[in-house]
């Protein structure tokens, strides 16, 4: 069941079309990345659901429900984590949490609890009473993440959550959201990064330019990634290139020679990753060629797909251009 | 209730940052201390340089030539040295240790004795047709004295008049009509008090034209006339001052990128802006306790007739310096904008309502122009609850409503400005 669904969303600044049309939703329970390169349109999507910005045009659902961007309920049920910190630096942890969690709403035992509790998940319950000037780049996004949890929010969007943390925190904050997952907290988690979105959402959906280029479960967008073939060959003359291209799957070659004397060849095939059987009759007949015209093979391998690969193909360029 | 969040966030994070709340307090309370004891002359202190330094030179010595010399040594703000000769005199003059020389002609006496009060003035006008020459008597002025002669010829003029005139009865009207033709008083108004007591004529303080203005003796209720301007004067120009510090507030919290996460919170932008201000109302509120309670104790000022009518001026003021300090702080994007937009602002608006000296030596149309400034509003709410006499509350409460008045417009224009900026 969607928590949340996003329908046909607008916004521009002036003449900078920043989101155009953009539609997904966003499961109980599950964690949606949204994977899209920088200027992609990310972080206005979040603004605009956060209650940041107005849109242009579109709609947003709660719960079912027609809701408001930024109406209270929407707030209330939202935990924002900022791409930038948003913490006081002047107050320690604790104060930081408190404030932010009787803002919410959240008093008493159960606001002295909750804090206990995000401290734990964060692993700052030994720097709860310093401020949050004396804590390290991690400890600080360490913070950032806490006081969006703070307050239960059934969905959690995490805009570019790890930039600039290093690998312990990196990996502590990721084990976060696995976490909040198997709770049962509906997480929006917006990268660029894709080893990350990989390794904790279970749908991800694809935004270049203010527009969805492509969405499902992890599987089902890898199965879309066409497969290269990459052979390492003694020579390449043109006659050869010629009878490869002629291969019905074959969409199109690239050479690399490095310097060496042998030739790398990447054959960019219509074959998507879950094809497993067309792959194998399409090397067969490759090789069949190469050797047909007396070309040796040194090594043959096919490029793992990956987002990345998606992207390339889906957009032209890449996550990080 | 977000608000209250908000603010009690704010002031702990201002509780923390010692340095700017001393700031706050001690830097107006400098400004006041230095600016009285530099520029308190100015307003009515009096030193010996400040003091017109007068040669007489008595060649009549008749009685009436020297009760005119007790006359002149009796007057405020003259330094009198009686001269043995007229070349002893000029010498100094020329030295410069006198500013002026006045010469008792040997003809005054007789000139004198024949004066009546009706040939003084032209009839049916009170234009003087009287002059120094009538009676002999010179007045010499350094060169470089020009302005001081103006002063001299007038203070000698009336010394003159009232000594050589019969009746003192008649004294008074004259001295009630030179009183309003050097001052621009009514001239239809009645004596002074003192001026119409037949033995008050031998009292020179009160006789001199300077009147009351210039007398040593005040009311129970006056204080420094020095501080009875400044400390409230600076009191509203830091009052103010707190602009700048709020827009600072705003734009830290800008950067750190709070202001974001306070605005996902579930409250609404007016509790938003209404958290951040009250702050700084407070601090506004306890600036100006303590910066008149140091005005009393250590400049010696009076908190007038009425000192509870000091609450109501203090806290319309205040809440009008934070209005308008809130829809600065939506205005400004950077530390660089506070700096030029704020500081201008404040000190443009302090100087045109009355801040750097007071009010009445504005130009008439400034103070018309200055009533476009909460300051000014709060300079003259202070002005008549600080006066000698019992204040009148109509004025301060115009004032009031109008400062509140300030702090409403300031504050919604300040919400519309949030709301369509950030």
């Amino acid at each position: 069941m969607s928590l949340l669904d996003v329908v046909d969303l607008r916004k521009s600044f002036d003449s900078h079309v920043a989101v155009a049309g953009l539609s997904f939703d966003v499961r109980e329970g599950e964690v949606l990345g949204l994977l899209g390169p920088n200027g992609a349109g990310k972080t206005t999507t979040m603004s605009i659901i956060a209650g940041l910005l107005e849109p242009d045009g579109g709609e947003l659902k709660y719960q079912g429900q027609a809701i408001r961007p930024g109406a209270d309920a929407l707030r209330r049920g939202l935990g924002v984590v900022p791409q930038d910190l948003a913490i006081y630096p002047d107050l320690t942890a604790v104060e930081n949490l408190t404030f932010f969690g009787r803002l919410y709403g959240v008093t008493g035992a159960k606001l002295q609890n909750r804090i206990d509790w995000v401290l734990e998940r964060t692993a700052l319950t030994q720097q709860a009473q310093r401020p949050a000037r004396t804590f390290s780049g991690g400890m600080k996004r360490r913070l950032n993440f806490a006081i969006g949890l703070l307050h239960e929010p059934r969905l959690v969007m995490l805009d570019e959550p790890t930039v600039g943390v290093d690998p312990q925190s990196r990996a502590h904050l990721l084990d976060c959201v696995r976490e909040l997952r198997s709770d049962g907290v509906s997480v929006l988690y917006a990268s660029h990064y894709m080893e990350e979105v990989e390794a904790v959402c279970d749908r991800v959906a694809i935004i270049d330019h203010g527009q969805l280029v492509a969405s499902g479960s992890l599987d089902e967008l890898l199965a879309q990634v066409r497969v290269s073939i990459r052979l390492r060959v003694s020579r390449a003359e043109e006659m050869t290139l010629a009878t490869l291209r002629a291969l019905p799957m074959v969409t199109d070659i690239e050479t690399q020679t490095n310097g060496s004397a042998d030739t790398l060849l990447i054959l960019k095939t219509s074959i998507t990753s879950s094809d497993r059987a067309r792959l194998g009759e399409a090397l067969q007949q490759v090789l069949q060629r190469l050797a047909d015209g007396q070309v040796e093979v040194l090594s043959v391998t096919t490029q793992d797909s990956n987002l990345e690969q998606l992207f390339l193909e889906l957009t032209g360029r890449r996550l990080r251009d | 209730m977000g608000f209250l969040e908000i603010t009690r966030k704010d002031l702990q994070l201002l509780a923390r940052d010692r340095r700017a709340l001393v700031v706050l307090v001690a830097l107006p309370m400098a400004f006041i201390g230095i600016l009285g004891l530099s520029t308190g002359r100015l307003m009515g202190w009096r030193d010996d340089n400040q003091l017109l330094h007068l040669g007489v030179v008595d060649e009549c010595r008749t009685t009436l030539s020297e009760q005119l010399e007790e006359r002149l040594q009796g007057m405020d703000g003259l330094n009198v040295r009686l001269m043995a000769s007229r070349t002893e005199a000029e010498s100094l003059l020329a030295d410069r240790e006198l500013t002026a020389l006045i010469v008792i002609g040997p003809e005054f006496n007789n000139r004198s004795s024949g004066i009546k009060p009706r040939e003084v003035f032209e009839s049916g006008s009170s234009r003087l047709k009287f002059s120094l020459s009538d009676v002999d008597v010179t007045v010499t002025c350094r060169p470089s004295a020009a302005m001081a002669r103006t002063v001299v010829d007038q203070l000698v003029l009336f010394a003159t008049l009232m000594t050589v005139l019969p009746d003192s009865a008649r004294k008074a009207e004259v001295q009630s009509r030179v009183r309003s033709l050097l001052t621009g008083e009514d001239q239809d108004a009645p004596p002074s008090g003192t001026a119409s007591n037949d033995d008050a004529a031998t009292d020179a303080k009160t006789d001199s034209p300077a009147g009351p203005e210039t007398s040593s003796a005040k009311p129970a209720n006056e204080g420094s006339p020095v501080y009875q301007t400044l400390v409230p004067s600076y009191t509203v120009m830091f009052a103010f001052f707190l602009v700048n510090v709020m827009a600072r507030s705003f734009i830290a919290e800008r950067e750190l990128g709070t202001l974001k996460r306070l605005r996902m919170a579930p409250v609404t932008s007016v509790d938003l802006l209404l958290g951040k201000t009250l702050p700084f109302l407070v601090i506004s509120l306890i600036q100006s306790s303590v910066l008149f309670l140091f005005g009393r104790l250590l400049f010696g000022m009076s908190w007038g007739e009425q000192p509870w009518l000091l609450i109501p001026i203090v806290l319309c003021t205040s809440l009008a310096a934070t209005g308008m300090g809130l829809l600065i702080a939506t205005l400004v994007r950077t530390d660089s904008q506070v700096s030029a937009y704020a500081n201008f602002v404040v000190i443009t608006l302090a100087g045109i309502s009355g801040c750097f000296m007071p009010r009445e030596w504005l130009p008439e149309a400034m103070q018309t122009i200055s009533l476009a400034t909460p300051h000014a509003w709060a300079l003259m709410a202070y002005d008549e609850a600080l006066s000698g006499g019992v204040p009148g509350t109509a004025l301060i409460v115009k004032s009031c409503l109008t400062l509140t008045g300030f702090a409403v417009g300031f504050f919604v224009l300040g919400c519309l400005r949030f709301r369509t900026a950030d």
